[in-house]
């Protein structure tokens, strides 16, 4: 079920007695890439886990489409998240990986589909090896590969240019200006100010578990840190 | 359970699930050469213990059976989940569409046959050290009753594993928790294989302990399908 619009009402979350994120509200729409930006601790990871579906809110509600809250978990298979790790397999090839992953998404052609994909992120040559034999930007493409594979509604990427050489960076840039062409949601954390400026349709600052703004449109590198530090001024650990 | 998937779907994903843990143990054998070795090794120490008068001592040999499955068992449950939980793959299954029973049926499907495989080598193992005399149909239906507690046992095991993902003193824990619930199926065991083993088996008795260890492993997997997916949140 596909979905164009994912909201975030009013949604807290306390771990123990750590209240990780207060009251957030926030959404995107379809073919939109937003920038989620903070300093360490500030909950953007927590809130990333609201979307995906993988972690309720203590309080709040999420909203997948036209989807009743109490039936989120419906929305799972169009949700592509790719984490700190690549969330694969080590001892299975690249190609296994992504395939079994496609068999999983009801994919009609796993095999092909997977292949096309790591053609894409440039891993053809590597497909067949396991992937622990992978170096740290392989496996991020190869998690990017495997969160796509379901051709998924929203796609969260958590640090996605982590690890990644110049030519890795561009190939994941380029896949997500054409997901925003397909229409998907893109909702990203990144600390890569250039990297943000160049993607984000919109941008959001949280800090502490709060929002402390929302800017809807593109800012250029230097709009986009005079934003940020002024957001976060004073209150946590300054921009690196 | 998601509305949009059969109970075939269910189980085709389950499957697809033990057939990655199949491919993987395959390549790896780290999780049925530790178990077999650990359970074979079980069955020798106890054949020199109960070593007696030139002979081993053939009526314990359905307790030390039980024990070598036990302990082989719960090596393999100890490693059934750490592999999703490496490189955080078990997030990944989560976020797929398919039902949360089929990732538990998958995950129980899998340990059920690395023990069976264990199996092989115990049965035959406590079959030779202690001198069993079984005629074709009490061989029949012992294999029943291994079949009938391992499926039990990884039921319950399989559950208690993925409880224990996240713990940080899991190895210990999974012992702690699991021995207690699985204690009918050892006892049960015991019991069954003890009365294979005598010359004039008691059937009826057999048959009661047979029933009460499908009734144990229907209501364990019941439980198990009902329980998995809140487990899994957060």
């Amino acid at each position: 079920m596909r979905f164009d619009r994912v909201e975030a009402r009013q949604v807290t979350k306390i771990y123990d007695r750590h209240r990780a994120l207060h009251q957030v509200n926030l959404s995107l729409e379809k073919g939109q890439v937003m920038a989620l930006l903070g300093p360490n601790g500030a909950g953007k990871t927590t809130l990333l886990w609201m979307f995906s579906t993988l972690s309720t809110p203590t309080s709040g509600t999420m909203h997948f489409g036209e989807l009743p809250p109490d039936r989120a978990k419906e929305a799972r298979g169009q949700i592509g998240l790719l984490s700190h790790s690549a969330l694969t397999y080590g001892d299975l090839s690249g190609l296994e990986n992504v395939a079994f992953f496609g068999r999983l998404y009801g994919a009609a052609d796993p095999v092909g589909e997977a292949t096309r994909l790591l053609e894409d992120f440039g891993l053809k040559e590597a497909q067949e090896r396991p992937a622990k034999t992978y170096s740290r930007g392989m496996l991020q493409r190869l998690g990017l590969a495997r969160a796509l594979i379901g051709r998924p509604s929203l796609v969260l990427l958590d640090e996605p240019f982590t690890g990644l050489d110049r030519a890795s960076t561009r190939t994941v840039i380029d896949r997500v200006h054409q997901l925003r062409q397909e229409g998907a949601m893109v909702l990203m954390i990144s600390h890569d100010m250039e990297t943000t400026a160049e993607l984000a349709d919109a941008t959001a600052v949280l800090v502490r578990g709060k929002l402390e703004g929302v800017h809807q449109g593109r800012l250029d590198t230097h709009a986009l840190r005079a934003r940020y530090a002024e957001l976060t001024e004073g209150k946590k650990e300054a921009v690196a | 359970m998601s509305p949009e998937r059969s109970v075939f779907g269910t189980l085709v994903d389950a499957w697809r699930i033990t057939e990655k843990d199949l491919l993987v143990e395959l390549r790896t054998k780290e999780i049925v050469l530790t178990m077999g070795y650990f359970g074979f090794l079980v069955v020798l120490i106890f054949s020199f213990a109960f070593f007696q008068d030139g002979a081993t001592i053939s009526s314990v040999a359905s307790g030390i059976l039980w024990v070598s499955i036990a302990f082989a068992g719960t090596l393999g449950l100890g490693r059934i989940f750490e592999r999703e939980r490496e490189g955080d793959c078990i997030r990944a299954l989560l976020l797929s569409p398919i039902p949360r029973p089929s990732i538990y049926l998958g995950k129980a499907l899998g340990v059920l046959i690395f023990m069976l495989v264990v199996e092989a080598v115990v049965v035959p193992s406590v079959y030779f050290f202690f001198n069993l005399d079984l005629d074709r149909t009490r061989a029949g239906v012992l294999l029943l009753t291994v079949l009938l507690g391992t499926l039990g046992y990884a039921i319950v095991g399989t559950l208690l594993a993925a409880m224990l993902l996240r713990a940080r003193t899991k190895d210990v824990l999974l012992a702690v928790v699991l021995y207690p619930l699985i204690l009918p199926v050892l006892i049960i065991g015991v019991k069954a294989t003890g009365i294979l083993v005598q010359p004039e088996p008691v059937w009826n008795e057999l048959s009661l302990w047979l029933r009460l260890l499908g009734l144990y492993d229907a209501v364990f997997l019941v439980a198990s399908l009902w329980i998995f997916e809140p487990l899994l949140l957060d």
